[in-house]
């Protein structure tokens, strides 16, 4: 692919009232490029998110995807190809996992939506669709007609993660993938995520807290403390980080 | 011992996974076959007053489907669309009268008159929502009322609007025997396309608005258009039930749309349920026709009210949940005949 990055944040600043948010930020993932984004609690991690999904209008700095500056309303750029997960599982909680998955791939325009108007939820639409495979990738066959409220918080993020997928993203924002998750299900959420930056040319872009995880699924890495950039490079380079160590990761 | 819930799961899955697999014309097969009956029935069998309360019916069907899918899917609430229902039922009448057009056409342009209204009321929805969306609806529905209804243009001065003409498709729209049928249709054909934006893309858009505003615009979707769409969608069925009963008795007059009754569309809607547009449609028919053949006078209007406190009380699923409830309790009762047998 081309060496335009897929995202570019330019000197981004957000302040809430007389705190400052993000001071300054610049990042950048290069197209294909697997990015993690650690740093303590608070220290803006969602609110960059937040800014690059258009939901914080930043005060000043510029966001652009694959080389433009990037449309202000939110959904505008999710259509461009940006898709993100939530920390607390942006999912229809009332919905079953099924009727979820079709959300996923039935909105987004008006021409998608109304476009099967009359052939809505058939089974021919979910062959055409994809369905079958994300099932297995997800392991949520079992799970199909049950309502996520019902789901153990591991199962729905997996839920949210292949409703993402579905959407085709061309940049995944993944916020906290693994809070929630026990041991066993954070290995198999990094088996996937490897798994789909390997076979697919999405990049993506994590907010994670699991050391292990991050350090083995990203390629480079920044650190964020008190809303500015402490640390950037590979996994190893910031681990071995004194500024991250002191910190975020502490002695250990 | 305990293996039933397992197996009673399976079985529903099972029973959904059908559903969802058989095509659509077979899927189509039961639902048409019951409204020819439905139409034939009503059509030749119903007398007077009877065949006049089912034109009250398809009338509110039609409001409460769009209400319904204001309510239960994209997560609104409109207090006032009484006010709707009347000026659907004007513009019908002054289409039929000053204009003197055919009444089918006055019908569906008194349908697009309620449409235009109802973006007075779906704009303030842009910024607000809940309790704040609530009274600005009843705010709204109560101006127009209370203005636009007393206006000559509109509401043709202090007797109303007369009709003359009965001529609807060749049925004659001021003979309930008669109306019935074409009423039905139109109520038929509002519930098809209700279940059909229901089941498509618009549908699973309108419920990620109502679910959350910014999951739902990280899907893509303009939130801001979706909520209007669901208002603007909602006035023009209910602008046609307008419609309905102002060619149904011949004449449009401001106490046939009281404000206050905007209170019982929304306890169909309510006492229907989440989900399907069934239980609202079956809740309406209720809400007509218990009050209608009971005959007990002013008591009418206490008949919705305590419908309503008494399903809030019992049944806060509404129909669809206590339908679901049934559906999940005889699944269990074959799955634990299966066990038995083996």
């Amino acid at each position: 692919m081309s060496n335009t990055p897929i995202l570019e944040l330019s000197d981004i600043t957000v302040r809430y009232g007389a705190v400052q948010a993000l001071g300054d930020v610049s990042l950048s993932v290069d197209d294909g490029a697997f990015v993690g984004l650690i740093g303590p609690n608070g220290a803006g991690k969602t609110s960059l998110f937040n800014v690059i999904s258009g939901f914080t209008k930043p005060h000043s700095g510029s966001t652009s995807f694959a080389g433009s500056l990037m449309p202000k309303a939110a959904h505008r750029r999710a259509r461009l190809g940006l898709v993100r997960t939530f920390q607390n599982v942006g999912l229809n909680r009332s919905a079953t996992v099924d009727e979820n998955l079709l959300a996923a791939v039935t909105t987004g325009t008006f021409q998608l939506e109304l476009s099967e108007l009359f052939f809505g939820g058939s089974s021919q639409q979910r062959e055409i669709l994809g369905f079958e495979q994300t099932h297995q990738m997800f392991e949520l066959s079992k799970h199909l007609y049950m309502k996520v409220s019902d789901l153990s918080t591991g199962v729905a993020k997996m839920v949210e993660l292949a409703c993402a997928v579905l959407r085709h993203p061309r940049l995944l924002l993944l916020d906290e993938p693994s809070s929630g998750l026990s041991p066993d299900e954070t290995d198999r959420l990094g088996v996937v995520l490897r798994q789909l930056h390997a076979e697919s040319d999405m990049s993506i872009l994590m907010i994670e807290h699991d050391m292990p995880l991050i350090m083995r699924s990203a390629e480079y890495m920044v650190c964020l403390d008190f809303g500015t950039v402490i640390a950037r490079g590979t996994p190893a380079e910031v681990r071995n980080n004194q500024v991250v160590i002191d910190a975020y990761l502490g002695e250990g | 011992m305990s293996i039933t819930p397992p197996v009673t799961e399976d079985l529903r899955v099972e029973q959904l996974a059908a559903e969802a697999s058989a095509p659509w014309w077979r899927r189509a097969i039961k639902p048409l076959l019951l409204s020819a009956v439905l139409l034939v029935w009503a059509g030749n069998v119903l007398g007077e007053d009877h065949a006049a309360i089912g034109v009250d019916a398809a009338a509110v069907i039609c409001t409460v489907c769009g209400l319904h899918l204001l309510i239960q899917w994209s997560g609104q609430v409109s207090l006032g669309h009484m006010a709707i229902v009347g000026i659907g039922g004007f513009a019908t009448a002054n289409f039929a009268v000053e204009q003197e057009l055919p009444l089918p056409l006055a019908l569906l342009l008194g349908g697009f008159s309620a449409t235009l209204a109802t973006v007075a009321i779906g704009l303030p929805a842009l910024r607000i929502r809940g309790f704040a969306l609530a009274i600005t609806t009843l705010a709204a529905a109560t101006a127009v009322s209370a203005y636009l209804f007393r206006q000559d243009w509109l509401a043709g001065g202090s007797l109303g609007i007369l009709i003359p003409e009965t001529n609807f498709f060749g049925w004659d729209s001021q003979e309930p025997t008669d109306f019935i049928v074409p009423a039905l249709i139109v109520a038929l054909i509002v519930m098809f396309i209700t279940t059909k934006i229901g089941q498509s893309g618009v549908g699973n858009a309108l419920r990620m608005v109502a679910n959350d505003d910014e999951v739902a615009a990280s899907y893509g979707i303009n939130v801001g258009t979706h909520r209007l769409a669901a208002f603007l969608f909602s006035g023009f069925v209910a602008g046609i039930g307008g419609g309905l009963m102002v060619l149904d008795l011949g004449r449009a007059s401001p106490e046939m749309f009281p404000p206050t009754e905007s209170i019982v569309f929304v306890a169909a809607v309510l006492m229907g349920g989440a989900g399907s547009i069934r239980g609202s449609v079956i809740a309406a028919v209720a809400l007509v026709a218990v009050p209608a053949l009971l005959d007990i006078g002013h008591y009418e209007e206490l008949v919705g009210s305590l419908a309503l406190l008494l399903a809030v009380r019992f049944a806060p699923g509404g129909i669809n949940g206590q339908h679901e409830h049934t559906m999940e309790r005889i699944a269990s009762l074959k799955a634990k005949r299966q066990g038995e047998s083996k």
